[in-house]
């Protein structure tokens, strides 16, 4: 049976089946398709917001430097440590993760890095769509007494609708969209920046003082580059999963890195510009002021794009893990029911929640970056020098407690003790909540060690307790 | 964690046609060892120059 032939025989529906390991036919994904998509979940407003929040420790210039660095580092071991895997085998980035921290094991961190987040990252976009909206009818309506808080939440639940109404097709709209879309992100990138520049000279903008910076400037800097590796490290299971529909290894790799670093760089440098020389990282603020009512019109419209593209992106990277571990009852939904769901879940939170999630965005990353860093050491340990780039793509999807990757209980206890000590090296070298660090961590940064603790960690338990137990398939 | 009988159906074709296509697809293939020395060298520099703009 050729793969046409298989799916078009499939019972599921194409867009569900997509969730199991992907054919050589459904990798469609060239090189431009990852980089427009991963531009497309690049620049947004969150983007704008980690510019604004460098700002508070360095001026511009260490800030530029500081990002690229930081994002290069979070990004290059992202890609090696969680992408390559999904590439290569095709699978949902939890389900290739059962053969590190067995079936029970992974779900535990679908519910920690995926279910806590998701609804809240797609609720902060929704808001973030929302607020572009408000501006442009302020400025359409000046003399209108409308309820501003009404209609952010009704565009906010209205973009939810069209989200789901495009990702209904799966992975192909997805493409679809942020091929026409990402070109024009760009455009918003570039505009603002030359806007700023028109406003703020550039010798004004190189004295510009930082907002509210620690007395050492090596420990301002580290701050910068830990932020950034952050921000790299947390498209986590996302960019993995995404990556999967790359046609090569070679295009998500270098389509990814173009997206996560130069082409963010450029969105959050705009942040950064903006927080420095008007105070506010938040173009919604500043953007008709500076630009003119027409043009800044323009620009809400083109931000509101960047953030539905990507709300799409992300919720379609992640649907595939919700899908795929929470059983029967939901893939019996089927793909257009079980989105419908999960954006009718989202609505709930932008109507009764939406300005506590706004107001804790750096809470949400800080959290998730204590697992997910010493999550990209134990996968890159596991894969590279313990499976020797190995895996048995059945057994995968073997849940039982006899499965090859059962380990005890179904869950790799060793590799549960590897993220532990990961998360203590983190959380001693840096408060995430306060930002905070050690004394050691203006040499160090946090998610280095973490990397590297975990690593190590792994590799020593499961040669001397896994393996000599004969548990989870691994080749002596 | 399992698969309803519908999805588990497909996944077993699935299955079957990956083994099939994998000895010889490039979309199977390892990143090749020039692309992950690039990746390791821009790691370095990115370390390398967080240091050194430290101490600048």
């Amino acid at each position: 049976m050729n793969v046409t032939q298989a799916v078009a025989a499939s019972p599921v529906h194409e867009a569900l089946a997509e969730t199991l390991p992907l054919t050589r036919s459904e990798r469609r994904w060239s090189f431009l398709d990852v980089l427009s998509v991963k531009s497309g979940l690049a620049i947004a407003t969150w983007a704008f917001l980690f510019g604004g929040t460098t700002a508070q420790y360095v001026g511009f210039g260490d800030g530029v430097l500081a990002m690229v660095a930081g994002n290069t580092i979070g990004v290059v071991i992202l890609l090696l440590a969680l992408v390559l895997p999904s590439s290569k085998w095709g699978t949902e980035f939890f389900v290739h993760q059962r053969s590190v921290y067995g079936p029970l094991g992974a779900l535990v961190f679908v519910i920690l890095v995926v279910v806590a987040l998701v609804f809240a990252w797609a609720a902060i976009l929704a808001t973030m769509i929302g607020r572009s909206a408000v501006e442009i009818v302020r400025i359409a309506m000046p003399q209108a007494s409308l309820d501003f808080s009404i209609v952010q939440s009704v565009v906010a639940v209205l973009m939810l609708a069209l989200a789901w109404a495009i990702l209904i097709r799966g992975s192909e709209s997805v493409r679809v969209l942020n091929r026409f879309a990402a070109p024009g992100l760009l455009l918003l990138c570039v505009w603002l920046m030359v806007a700023l520049f028109s406003e703020v000279p550039l010798a004004t903008l190189l004295a510009a003082p930082p907002i509210a910076p620690h007395p050492d400037r090596a420990t301002n800097i580290m701050l910068v580059v830990e932020l950034h590796i952050a921000g790299g490290l947390s498209w986590g299971s996302l960019a993995a999963n995404l990556g999967r529909y790359a046609q090569t290894q070679r295009a998500v790799v270098w389509g990814s890195l173009i997206a996560y670093v130069p082409v963010y760089i450029l969105a959050a440098s705009v942040g950064l510009i903006s927080a420095l020389a008007l105070g506010s990282a938040d173009p919604v603020t500043w953007m008709i002021p500076i630009t003119g009512r027409i043009a800044g019109v323009m620009l809400l419209a083109l931000l509101a794009l960047a953030n539905l593209s990507s709300l799409v992106g992300m919720v379609q990277g992640n649907c595939q893990t919700l899908i795929q571990h929470f059983g029967p009852r939901l893939q019996r939904l089927g793909w257009p029911r079980f989105t419908l769901l999960f954006f009718a879940g989202v609505s709930a939170m932008v109507l009764f929640a939406s300005d506590a999630l706004y107001d804790r965005f750096y809470t949400l990353v800080a959290f998730s970056e204590a697992i997910i860093a010493p999550m990209c050491g134990i996968a890159l340990a596991d894969r590279v020098v313990l499976r020797h780039n190995t895996i048995d793509l059945r057994a995968l999807y073997d849940s039982s407690a006899n499965g090859a990757y059962a380990f005890w209980a179904r869950v790799n206890w060793a590799a549960m003790a590897a993220l532990c000590a990961g998360a203590a090296a983190y959380l001693t070298l840096l408060d995430p909540l306060a930002m905070t660090g050690s004394a050691l961590f203006t040499s160090l940064s946090a998610s280095l060690p973490a990397v590297v603790t975990a690593f190590v960690v792994h590799v020593l338990l499961t040669r001397t307790v896994v393996m000599r137990a004969g548990k989870g398939s691994y080749a002596h | 964690m399992h698969l309803s009988d519908d999805m588990r159906t497909e996944l077993e074709r699935r299955l079957e046609v990956i083994a099939s296509e994998q000895h010889d697809d490039p979309a199977f293939r390892d990143l090749p060892t020039v692309d992950v020395i690039s990746l390791l060298l821009l790691l370095v520099f990115a370390i390398v120059g967080t240091v050194l703009l430290q101490g600048s």
